[in-house]
């Protein structure tokens, strides 16, 4: 059963008694909120989601309102994870967000049995291509475009998982996060999409979130084969194109973008060399214009 | 008594084998109190020494073994912190006593297995102090900024100096020259411990003797105002009491006698009966009956036990029970009041309510000022 099968009645209930327990992208989930906004976040975003029918949930999270006395005057939401507040709160109308980035949060901090790389995963033709990206890159626009053609599916707009011991990517599709200009940019690329409504004034600016295709959720069982690594650099009227970049100088570039590299100790070092070396590198550096990214790219996995 | 059943990670730890019997919804809920309260690798090390990690249901085993990556992480940035001080004080020749966690591995006591460090504690005698502090500022390791009330407070009232951290690695590392506040109606005579000093044959380093880690951690996790971390530490002390007492018949007459030595029989009793109440460690019954002399009147007994089973299960929603405000403030109350006398403890409470929100404010607006201009 999928989360769009369940009416907005029902799915307030569970938010705001028993839970809402559903698969968000490769982990489970169990979300308690009253705060109507990740009611209609939740239903635009995650409608082609499986519920979870089993008793158990990796992560219980609770985005709520922190006091009634400030609902009038500023107020907050804030997020917690088994009871415990792991950040400060925030601003009541960026509790989408807010829900988005601590769910990252909960992958990057807890899950130490893969390598988690800062990258976004697209794939086609049993190609991965992981987009590691500083932000400001375009990773995420470049992800977006690639997520909306057909033939791709999207593994992750932020975090590239690697399984070193199967020497796969795990899936973890959930909305794509844009900030700023590429909101616009997505909208009038892939006017068909469904995105969330867009928040202000949060520390990233203005972000938006737009919802994973039902192929790309209904593949996140099945893992990729990662192929490139593209380290996407995004200068106005700049076309550069691909070039290719040393595995040592990836190296340094994959160990800065992963989350749990210096955890992982030496199976960290294993892990990214095991996927350099099953791996091309390039430099990407491209002037927005998707058309011709997305060529790029299609000739890479070609 | 007020909570009648053990809460699913005491059972996890102290009898294993019944996870073999748990159903999904078991699990959901021994996950998300082992993630509350940091135990999520210990509990992986028992289920390994007992030979039962294949029971763990193959979709949940990742939050054990992430979890206990992150302990081996910590491990070893423990152990070579611990290399990297001993050497570093050796030129000064001082050797460090090390103190709880970074205690518990130089002696390989079974409660290091799974557990994580936060910092790296050592204990230097009084009359080295300076030099000590000296010779760690030379080999990279600096004092965390404070501010003069702070630390003058430090100098003047507190067991240790301000902690100090390395440069380059960043381990926070607490130099004590006493194990409780100088200030504290509970101060231990340092000197006794001292004179108890044990050297690990295996790893060379110095720590307290068995009976006095009991105790110095038992002192430290009672006489605290802050339980976020308590399951974990009562957890510990279940551990080496269950150690100790295995090793060596005589210990728990040598722990109570030297409870009553040091001056801190009630800190003991209230921390026998609460691993008993959580952990069930199994304390003999005579040993019960000896320690009743060290527990306070019936009304006041009760009620303490009451506030530290409160605090010491896991911090989570299906363990904390309705009176959990009550016995938190209660224990914050008497941590200050034994931590210091009325005379020092009102103009300190006062300094911390007024004056230091309003350096912090001044400090903000002079930072902002100066972004502004520059």
């Amino acid at each position: 059963m999928r989360l769009a099968d369940l009416n907005k009645a029902e799915l307030v209930k569970r938010l705001s008694h028993q839970g809402l327990c559903f698969f968000a992208g490769g982990f489970s989930v169990c979300l308690h909120s009253k705060v109507p906004a990740i009611a209609d976040g939740v239903l635009s975003q995650y409608g082609n989601n499986l519920l979870n029918e089993a008793g158990f949930s990796d992560f219980h999270i609770k985005i709520n309102a922190t006091s009634e006395l400030r609902r009038f005057i500023r107020p907050r939401v804030q997020f917690f994870l088994n009871g415990n507040a792991p950040f400060y709160p925030m601003p009541y109308t960026q509790a989408f967000p807010l829900l988005e980035w601590g769910m990252n949060w909960c992958v990057t901090n807890h899950c130490h049995e893969y390598l988690v790389i800062h990258a976004a995963v697209v794939e086609k033709n049993g190609k991965a291509i992981i987009l590691p990206g500083t932000p400001g890159s375009g990773k995420s626009t470049l992800c977006a475009a690639l997520a909306n053609t057909p033939g791709w599916r999207l593994l992750s707009d932020e975090l590239a998982i690697y399984n070193y011991k199967s020497k796969m990517l795990v899936p973890n599709p959930r909305p794509v996060s844009l900030k700023n200009q590429s909101i616009d940019v997505i909208k009038k690329f892939a006017p068909s999409s469904i995105f969330s409504p867009t928040v202000h004034d949060t520390i990233k600016g203005s972000v938006a979130h737009m919802k994973p295709s039902l192929e790309s959720i209904d593949g996140t069982k099945k893992g990729a084969v990662p192929a490139f690594v593209v380290f996407p650099k995004y200068i106005a009227e700049n076309n550069t194109g691909l070039e290719q970049v040393s595995k040592g100088d990836a190296f340094i570039q994959l160990a800065e973008h992963s989350f749990n590299y210096q955890i992982l100790q030496s199976d960290g070092f294993k892990a990214i060399a095991s996927l350099l070396d099953q791996t091309s590198c390039y430099k990407y550096t491209y002037d927005g214009d998707l058309a011709v990214a997305i060529k790029q790219m299609e000739l890479l996995v070609c | 008594m007020l909570v009648a059943n053990t809460p699913l990670s005491s059972q996890l730890l102290t009898t294993p084998k019944c996870i073999t019997l748990w159903d999904e919804s078991t699990w959901d809920l021994l996950v998300q109190q082992g993630y509350a309260s940091g135990l999520l690798a210990r509990m992986y090390s028992v289920l390994f020494s007992e030979k039962l990690i294949d029971s763990i249901p193959s979709h949940i085993i990742w939050h054990f073994e992430s979890a206990y990556k992150l302990y081996q992480a910590h491990y070893l940035d423990v152990v070579s912190e611990m290399d990297k001080l001993s050497q570093a004080l050796n030129i000064a020749g001082i050797t460090p006593v090390f103190l709880k966690g970074a205690g518990y591995i130089a002696n390989r006591d079974n409660c290091y297995l799974g557990r994580l460090f936060a910092d790296v504690d050592i204990y230097i005698p009084k009359d080295k102090i300076t030099s000590a502090e000296q010779i760690l500022k030379w080999q990279g390791w600096e004092s965390k900024q404070l501010d003069d009330y702070d630390e003058s407070y430090y100098r003047k009232w507190m067991h240790e100096i301000p902690p100090m951290s390395h440069k380059v690695r960043g381990m926070t590392v607490d130099v004590h020259h006493s194990l409780t506040p100088l200030t504290s109606k509970m101060a231990m005579d340092v000197a006794k411990l001292e004179n108890n000093v044990v050297l690990s044959s295996e790893t060379g380093y110095k720590t307290l003797a068995p009976e006095d880690r009991v105790l110095h951690s038992a002192i430290h996790l009672l006489l605290d105002s802050e339980f976020s971390k308590g399951f974990r530490d009562l957890s510990d002390l279940d551990i080496m009491l269950r150690e100790f007492s295995g090793d060596n018949s005589e210990f728990w007459n040598l722990l109570v006698s030297r409870a009553d030595d040091l001056a801190i029989g009630r800190v003991l009793y209230y921390c026998l009966m609460s691993c008993q109440q959580i952990f069930k460690t199994p304390i003999p019954q005579d040993v019960i009956v000896d320690i009743k002399k060290f527990s306070p009147s019936k009304v006041i007994d009760k009620i303490m036990l009451a506030c530290f089973h409160a605090v010491l299960l896991p911090n989570h929603s299906s363990c904390i029970p309705r009176y959990i405000n009550i016995a938190s403030s209660l224990l914050f109350l008497r941590s200050h009041w034994l931590k210091m006398p009325m005379h020092i403890l009102i103009p300190h409470l006062f300094h911390k309510s007024f004056i230091t929100p309003f350096t912090e404010w001044n400090k903000q607006k002079k930072e902002i000022e100066q972004n502004l201009n520059g």
